[in-house]
């Protein structure tokens, strides 16, 4: 019953449908200029630097939006849609604009950072350097001082040697004259004794250097020294403590007129004489031995008075180093 | 319920234009104001070297505006002040953006620059 019906509203409604779809066919399906617009407004919206730095300019963009939409699908006339469609066009790309000054505002703020970082960090190396320059200049100081006091270490035991050098070369010098001036005195000692011994007239022979005190200088029978035998026995007095080294043997001897007994005791007595003249003249006693020989030993004849005379003598033998 | 609504603010907005394009009868003083406003801030902010052609364009339109409030169409020197005040803002905006650009470019060359100078890259 009711299918009939429905076939029948079916068939009514298709020439409304028709109608209707050409009315819709009649209006123009886009519109460029509102197309740009949308798709410049949904970059602005999904810009989040833009939403947050010009939300007024992206929400009067929506609003020239939304009207250029209702002007275009009501049909009005296309001034009006573009006019909308212009300002939601200007509005968004004002806030897209806004969008690129925020991010050139954080790039700006970034570098300034990056400039506070770069100059912080070339103080710190440049602080860094000055320290471990200071380091290094110190320790070159400290360097130089050890050097320094090393070499005047150094010039100072250089200059003890010296002074040890010069007062060794000075010692030598010192020896040397010293030995110079010992070997001259051991010189001038061998020719002064070499002219005492020539001036006491004394004889180098087998038993040692002799000096002959003569007859002449006793009275006959006599053991008294007479004053000519005071030059002789002074000289030797005086030879005797120049050289302390040396002694004396004192020997009396006489001719062979009269007893062995008398002549023994009066060549000893002469003999004591000659060491007593000498002890008074400050010549020790145990430097000079004395011996009587009486006849013995003579040196000439005693056949004749010359002869007899030579043999009445006083020999004295100078021993010890010659 | 939402393309219902819709309906109905689309069908009183037109009426409401429709209105206003009818009943208009003085000139859109506050409009035209906003426009003059944006233009001499897209102006202080360099838009005549760095957005020529959007300066110009607000320029252009504004002096059609008082031509059009001259000639007493208003509804026509409304719509030209709004796309002027529009084209003034992008202007502005537009400069200023180049201008930041141009900053940041110039602190990231002179930071180069410096780490150049400085001998090595900080670490």
């Amino acid at each position: 019953m009711t299918s009939p019906r429905i076939r029948l509203m079916r068939l009514a409604l298709a020439p409304v449908a028709a109608v209707f779809l050409v009315a819709c066919a009649s209006v123009p399906a886009t519109n460029p200029k509102l197309d740009e617009a949308r798709a410049l407004y949904s970059q602005a919206a999904a810009d989040a630097d833009a939403a947050r730095s010009a939300p007024l300019e992206l929400r009067s963009a929506q609003q020239a939006l939304s009207r250029a939409e209702t002007a275009f699908k009501a049909g009005e006339d296309s001034a009006t849609v573009d006019h909308y469609a212009y300002l939601a066009r200007q509005r968004s790309a004002t806030a897209l604009q806004a969008g690129e000054i925020a991010r050139a505002e954080q790039a700006v703020a970034a570098s300034a950072r990056e400039r506070d970082r770069i100059l912080m960090a070339a103080r710190t190396r440049e602080a860094d350097q000055a320290r471990s320059q200071a380091e290094r200049d110190r320790a070159e100081s400290e360097r130089a001082r050890m050097q320094a006091e090393k070499d005047r270490a150094e010039s100072e035991r250089a200059r003890m040697q010296a002074q040890t050098a010069s007062a060794e070369a000075e010692q030598s010098r010192r020896a040397a004259e010293a030995q110079l001036a010992a070997a001259q005195a051991a010189q001038a000692d061998a020719a002064k004794l070499q002219k005492q011994l020539a001036e006491l007239q004394a004889k180098q022979t087998d038993r040692g250097l002799v000096l002959t005190l003569g007859d002449v200088l006793f009275d006959t029978g006599r053991a008294e020294l007479k004053a000519g035998a005071f030059r002789t026995i002074d000289r030797l007095a005086a030879f005797m403590r120049e050289h302390p080294e040396r002694s004396l043997e004192v020997e009396g001897y006489t001719d062979s007129v009269g007893s062995d007994a008398l002549n023994l005791a009066l060549s000893q007595r002469r003999a004591d004489a000659v060491r007593a003249a000498l002890l008074s003249r400050g010549v020790e006693g145990a430097r000079i031995t004395t011996r009587g020989m009486g006849k013995a030993s003579p040196v000439a004849s005693n056949d004749t008075a010359e002869g007899r005379q030579r043999n009445r003598r006083v020999e004295i033998v100078i021993s010890g180093t010659s | 319920m939402n393309f219902a609504r819709a309906a109905v603010v689309a069908v009183l907005g037109a009426l409401f234009l429709g209105a206003c394009a009818t009943y208009m009868g003085s000139a859109p003083v506050a409009e035209l104001t906003t426009a003059r406003a944006a233009i001499t801030q897209a102006e202080a902010a360099g838009a005549g070297q760095l957005a020529p052609v959007e300066l110009l364009a607000a320029r252009g339109k504004m002096v059609q505006a008082d031509a059009a409030v001259r000639a007493e169409q208003f509804e026509q020197a409304l719509r030209l002040a709004e796309q002027a005040a529009a084209d003034g803002a992008l202007a502005e905006r537009k400069a200023r953006a180049a201008r930041a650009r141009m900053a940041a470019v110039e602190l990231e060359r002179g930071n180069a620059a410096l780490k150049q100078e400085i001998g090595r890259p900080a670490q």
